[in-house]
């Protein structure tokens, strides 16, 4: 049970700013993200955790001790790579034996584990199999139990999913995340997705550009993304982002923009002292109408279907809006160029400084889950 | 119609390969003829009955009781040439020790260009550039150097030159190899607790294994014929190679077409035994790649 703190981080290739200064604390036994687009940083930041890189300045704590000036091989880490970095020339026996091996353990006592490792992982059958012989799902296995047969404090997963088949993917993680938790082991898990990300971490960190952008639990990433970076980055589709105006009215404040129908009062839950802003809701929130809305006191845009994305459970709309697109998620078909009309009830209503590109409004923060994120 | 065409490409295949085979074939049958068939007219396409004197020839030194029963018996026809064994030996010591030499090293000097950029892009393509000189052209400063140093016709001389030579085609072909392992599979060796150094030689060597046997048996193959620097640098016989030898046959006494034959196919054998052992390897090797990782 093992702690990770990272400290300021700052890891620059020559003149290239990979990590900018960041800071996150990872609980002990904890299942923890990193989220981002590629080149964000993310695995950089992995690999001054594993001691593979070292960083440009700033520290890493395990467990609150300062460990940036130790090396790989005295941190005790497990870690998958993207690569699976499967020995080729081994079997799948030797693959697992190997790090026990270079730890001098007793023969009997290898033997015991790796049996233990291929029982946990369902790799029983294929323990004489050449790692050249390997489907990329298998070598995956492998990977995973060589970097935990040996008990490390702290388990690392690079991007550990991106060469699986989609069809595999969501049923090996779990598989991951029910091994960590049987193992209580501190799990770091790098990936770009950010439906796994969200599905099974107890917390993670969004990154982009170097820049750490969001803390948080998946609930806090999905309902509340912090920066508009976020917001257009989490949700099957993410979330519409618009341009807009606030206009405090004697008290009152109101929002309008390019493609709004009317003017609409906000609640006075919000609070927002700036004027130029972005505007966002998710396409889940928003509703369909052929229609004008009667609800006046909901934000409403009409526009023009452009097209259909069919998903197994439900269609997403690509509707101009202004000459923007909009995406609505909805049921039923609608024929491409139908004008329809679409309202945002006020209470769905994200509110992003221009500017900052900050969160300035949430709409009131959502305890339950919706069925369709999670 | 498809019958045709498989029939025309068979055809092509065996005509290529008789193309190919005939000199050995020639070589194989002069190896047993006696000096009056070597360049008889017509030629002599199968002797009829095979001779080993053109062995004993090369394999004994003038003047033994062996070598001068072959001659009372055939008279003249072959020259007084001195047994080739020696000159085997040292095509042995030095083709396998430059060999060795030159994969260890270029292995070395490929895994560091590839993982390290060590040098840069210069090193890389320099290195292959230094192949591009014809030999004559650093032949006279090395002969120079070679003489001050006393290093001409001596087995370390020849295979120091060898080693400089061929190095480069081992950079060529174990980089390539090694770019294909991805940087992942030291990495979680270091994980497990390997130094970096112990991770190459137990992890990653043992992969590029293939790599190494293909580079060696090339490196070899070029060693062994090699002719101009050998000539050049083994004046006064100490380390006299066999493509030298085969060329001194020809002096004193006429070409001796039967000894140079038989020596020409003993040359084959060490290649021919090397390439039967590395072939399937060579296959493998070279098919072992798609496997792709970055950072």
């Amino acid at each position: 049970m093992t702690t990770v703190e990272v400290d300021k981080l700052v890891k620059i290739y020559d003149k290239f700013v990979a990590v900018d200064n960041i800071s996150f604390t990872v609980g002990s036994g904890e299942f923890f993200g990193l989220l981002g687009p590629s080149g964000c940083g993310k695995t950089t930041t992995l690999y001054c955790i594993s001691g593979l890189e070292t960083p440009t300045s700033g520290r890493i704590l395990f467990d609150g001790k300062d460990v940036t000036g130790l090396s790989t091989q005295k941190r005790n880490i497990g870690m998958v790579f993207q690569s699976y970095a499967i020995f080729y020339n081994m079997s799948v026996y030797d693959n697992l034996a190997y790090p026990l091996k270079v730890r001098r353990t007793p023969a009997s006592e290898i033997r015991k584990k790796v049996n233990e490792t291929a029982d946990i992982l369902g790799l029983k059958e294929i323990l004489n199999v050449k790692g050249f012989k390997l489907t990329p799902a298998q070598m995956q296995l492998v990977s995973l139990g060589r970097a935990i047969i040996y008990g490390p404090s702290i388990l690392l997963l690079d991007e550990p999913l991106s060469n699986l088949d989609p069809t595999f993917r969501m049923e090996t993680l779990r598989h991951i995340k029910r091994i960590q938790r049987l193992l209580k082991i501190t799990t770091i898990f790098v990936t770009h997705d950010q439906l796994e990300a969200l599905s099974v971490c107890d917390r993670l960190v969004v990154m982009q550009s170097g820049k750490l952008m969001q803390v948080g639990l998946p609930e806090e990433i999905y309902y509340r993304p912090a920066t508009v970076f976020v917001a257009g980055f989490v949700g099957t589709p993410p979330m519409n982002l618009l341009d807009g105006k606030i206009e405090d009215l004697g008290g009152k404040l109101q929002i309008t923009g390019p493609g709004l129908l009317h003017t609409t009062t906000l609640p006075k839950a919000y609070s927002v002292d700036e004027e130029d802003i972005i505007w966002g809701f998710k396409p889940e929130d928003a509703i369909i109408s052929s229609g004008p809305p009667t609800d006046v006191d909901s934000l409403a845009m009409k526009g023009r279907v452009r097209t259909m994305e069919r998903t197994a459970a439900e269609n997403i709309y690509l509707i101009d809006v202004n000459g923007k697109t909009v995406k609505v998620v909805g049921y039923g078909e609608i024929q491409p160029d139908t004008s329809v009309f679409i309202t945002i009830p006020v209470e769905k209503v994200y509110i992003y400084s221009r500017r900052s590109g900050k969160l300035l409004n949430a709409p009131p923060y959502l305890e339950k889950l919706s069925s369709r994120s999670f | 119609m498809a019958r045709f065409w498989k029939a025309v490409r068979t055809l092509i295949a065996v005509l290529a390969a008789a193309i190919a085979f005939f000199p050995i074939y020639w070589m194989a049958t002069t190896s047993v003829k006696l000096p009056g068939e070597w360049s008889a007219y017509p030629p002599i396409w199968l002797p009829t009955t095979p001779r080993i004197e053109n062995y004993i020839v090369l394999f004994s030194e003038p003047g033994t009781p062996l070598r001068e029963s072959v001659l009372e018996a055939l008279g003249r026809g072959f020259s007084a040439s001195p047994s080739a064994v020696p000159n085997i030996i040292n095509s042995l010591i030095i083709a396998i020790s430059a060999t060795v030499g030159a994969v260890f090293i270029g292995t070395l000097a490929a895994y560091s260009i590839s993982r390290f950029r060590t040098g840069g892009l210069f090193s890389y393509i320099f290195i292959l550039a230094t192949r591009m000189f014809p030999p004559v052209a650093i032949a006279i400063p090395l002969i120079v150097v070679y003489a001050l140093i006393r290093w001409i016709d001596t087995h370390w001389g020849l295979s120091l030159i060898y080693m400089a030579v061929s190095v480069a085609y081992v950079v060529w072909i174990m980089k390539t190899f090694f770019d294909e392992i991805p940087k992942d599979i030291e990495d979680s060796a270091i994980l497990f607790g390997l130094s970096h150094v112990r991770a190459f030689f137990r992890i990653v060597l043992p992969i590029v294994k293939n790599g190494m046997l293909a580079a060696a048996l090339f490196t070899f193959i070029i060693n062994w014929g090699e002719y101009a620097f050998a000539l050049m640098f083994t004046v006064g016989g100490k380390a006299t190679t066999i493509p030298v030898t085969i060329s001194q046959l020809q002096l004193g006494g006429g070409y001796q077409y039967g000894p140079m034959a038989a020596l020409g196919l003993i040359a084959l054998i060490p290649a021919v035994i090397f390439g039967y052992i590395v072939q399937k390897y060579l296959v493998v090797g070279l098919t072992m790649g798609a496997l792709k990782g970055r950072r």
